[in-house]
């Protein structure tokens, strides 16, 4: 079914990945090896230790080795998933006990707002091509830019406003039907803030109006092609021929934008204290928590590399001409 | 069939004079957009003319007076007057200059790195280290700038400014030359395209011909008379983001962004919207329309001309 030509892309596409992700944590060591300070002063008492003392401790630590062989040691840890201990959030817990639990929020809340965002923007793309020139496909076109201009934290108020009363309602009807996966986090109403930050990450962030944006070129690309003129004087639906067309184009937009909605997930989860990754990330870099930031750092990128691996998964299923096309593009 | 209609009117107008009535009716949102960044531009000079001593603002921004708390917007105080007194139409002009200057020093970084970067990668892609006999294993150019840019891509901008600012330093300057480091690869990009397309043409090829030298025709034939608009395009978007980071960092607090007592509209949000559902609407409403216009009037400035470019492309 599959070419070995295309199986050897593909292989070749994973070897990328990897090599980027290697390239990714290059640049996370290199930065905390260029961060002001001697990790040495932190542990000892500078006044009361001797010069031999600090030499001892830094052989012990391996800070005296040449920097490729810290940098090996460094990566061989993070191969098996130990970040180092917790130094203020949780002093000595381990970084990936604290990870772990805060990326199942994280996913959670960016597959809402994923799918959120993606149901709005279709029917708004929807109602701009079935009724054009109609009020009301002008005024949810025109309001949909406005709200994905204002920012998070500014649309996060805005929703508590409007929606207050009529979320809190549908909330306390979920919470009787809660799923048994569905995490509630410690403070209280776990589905208060999530339906809220779900809401708030799906409407700002420009990803709502990036998607609205891509999916109207692409349909007014493909309204003008031969086959729809063929359909429509046969009498046949449009609508579901270039649906078929234009969704391949869109779930690369998605797979390619996920580091939007992952960057928006910090701002949303600190004002909603939704516990994921980005409340995590804020957390730390406010209190200055260097092993949970770097972790952090690496588990993103390493999310944003899977969505892109994803995405040509997709292409392969969809049409492999394309994704041959489009890695002969890339490289080489 | 209405392509058509439209396309007759175009030929019967194009008989006439150009008007400008016409022009303003096709692009009234892209010239609003531009008149209010204008206008946000007025603000800013406004309060750079007030630190020299000239007295262009209503009141002093910083002057507090608990006399007149929370004075409602009227004829005395424009836009009313925050919890300490401080006029609000004041501190929401000197707010520009929290995002105007770094914001610049963003889109040059942004500009120069993607320039350079996307000019080496289209002009000079195929490009190898010559080594013998392990030549045919080694990657060319082109791989090798494919390969950064997509280290570069692989952090999402945010989660990278959290992290550089609680490692190195929470000055706006350093923040914004990570946004601009972060976003050159979009403009590297567009910039390798257009070189790749221009590269084969024939008036490059008279260019080498005569004698011009690399530099020249990458910057001034290809760089300058081609790729011009498309990075003004790409400029715009980014200051709209510019804005929309540096206000959340300030609404944030966290000691990233700007502090009180000196002030951004990201931080008079913050410190104004507790009193919000207590009524007094004009502390946190004055700042946060601004920050969404200044926002919403980059990014239809943008769409506008990037519009038309691509009619501009259409018509050959």
């Amino acid at each position: 079914m599959f070419g070995s030509k295309l199986i050897y892309n593909l292989i070749k596409k994973i070897l990328f990945t990897v090599l980027v992700l290697i390239g990714a944590s290059l640049v996370i060591f290199l930065v905390i090896h260029a961060a002001p300070g001697d990790p040495v002063n932190m542990l000892v008492d500078t006044l009361h230790s001797t010069p031999a003392e600090i030499t001892v401790l830094r052989h012990e630590l391996g800070l005296d080795s040449p920097i490729f062989v810290q940098y090996f040691r460094w990566l061989s840890r993070i191969a098996v998933l130990d970040f180092g201990n917790s130094i203020v959030i949780r002093r000595g817990l381990p970084v990936i006990n604290l990870l772990l639990p805060a990326l199942r929020h994280t996913i959670i809340l960016t597959f809402g707002a994923l799918f959120l965002s993606f149901f709005l923007a279709s029917l708004i793309v929807f109602l701009t091509f079935s009724r054009r020139h109609t009020l009301l496909s002008r005024l949810s076109l025109s309001l949909a830019y406005i709200v994905s201009s204002s920012p998070v934290f500014l649309l996060a108020y805005v929703v508590i406003y409007f929606l207050n009363r009529a979320v809190i309602r549908i909330t306390v009807a979920q919470i009787i039907t809660r799923p048994e996966w569905f995490p509630v986090p410690h403070n209280s109403f776990g589905l208060i803030p999530f339906s809220f930050s779900v809401l708030v990450l799906a409407l700002g962030n420009g990803f709502l109006i990036e998607l609205i944006r891509y999916l109207r070129e692409e349909f007014n690309k493909a309204l003008n092609e031969d086959y729809i003129r063929t359909a429509r004087a046969k009498g046949a639906s449009v609508f579901k021929h270039t649906c078929r067309n234009v969704l391949i184009p869109v779930t690369t937009l998605i797979t390619s934008k996920i580091s939007y909605l992952l960057g928006g997930a910090v701002i949303v989860e600190t004002i909603f204290n939704w516990p994921g990754i980005g409340r995590l990330a804020w957390d730390a870099a406010t209190t200055q928590d260097y092993p949970i930031i770097l972790a952090v750092t690496l588990l993103v990128a390493f999310v944003v590399q899977l969505g892109s691996l994803f995405n040509d998964f997709i292409y392969l299923i969809n049409d492999p001409r394309a994704l041959e096309e489009r890695l002969a593009e890339e490289s080489v | 069939m209405k392509h058509v209609y439209s396309q007759q009117r175009h030929f019967l107008r194009s008989s006439n004079a150009y008007s400008v009535r016409d022009f303003i009716g096709k692009n009234f949102l892209t010239l609003l957009g531009g008149a209010f960044i204008l206008l946000t531009f007025i603000m800013f000079l406004l309060g750079v003319l007030y630190q020299y001593g000239l007295p262009t603002l209503p009141y002093d921004p910083y002057q507090i007076n608990l006399d007149a708390v929370f004075t409602t917007p009227g004829l005395s105080h424009w836009m009313g007057t925050d919890y300490l007194g401080r006029d609000i139409l004041s501190r929401v002009i000197i707010g520009t200059q929290a995002y105007t200057i770094p914001g610049l020093l963003a889109v040059l970084v942004a500009v120069f790195l993607g320039v350079g970067m996307g000019a080496v990668w289209g002009y000079y892609g195929e490009l190898k280290p010559n080594v013998p006999l392990i030549r045919s294993f080694l990657p060319d150019l082109e791989v090798l700038m494919n390969y950064s840019m997509n280290v570069i891509n692989s952090f999402p901008r945010f989660v990278l400014i959290i992290m550089v600012c609680a490692i190195f330093s929470t000055n706006i300057y350093f923040i914004m030359f990570v946004v601009g480091l972060t976003s050159s690869p979009d403009i590297a990009e567009i910039v390798k395209n257009k070189v790749l397309l221009l590269k084969e043409q024939n008036f490059i090829e008279a260019a080498q011909a005569i004698g011009v030298r690399p530099g020249g025709i990458i910057f001034r034939h290809i760089i300058w008379h081609h790729c011009k608009a498309v990075i003004i395009v790409q400029t715009t978007y980014l200051l709209g983001y510019v804005v929309f980071i540096e206000t959340s960092l300030s609404y944030l607090g966290g000691g990233f962004g700007v502090q009180e007592p000196r002030c951004s509209w990201g931080n008079m949000l913050a410190s104004g919207k507790e009193y919000f559902f207590e009524g007094m609407f004009w502390p946190s409403v004055f700042p946060a329309l601004m920050i969404v216009l200044t926002i919403l009037s980059f990014i239809l400035l943008g769409d506008g001309i990037n519009k038309h470019l691509k009619l501009q492309k259409e018509r050959g």
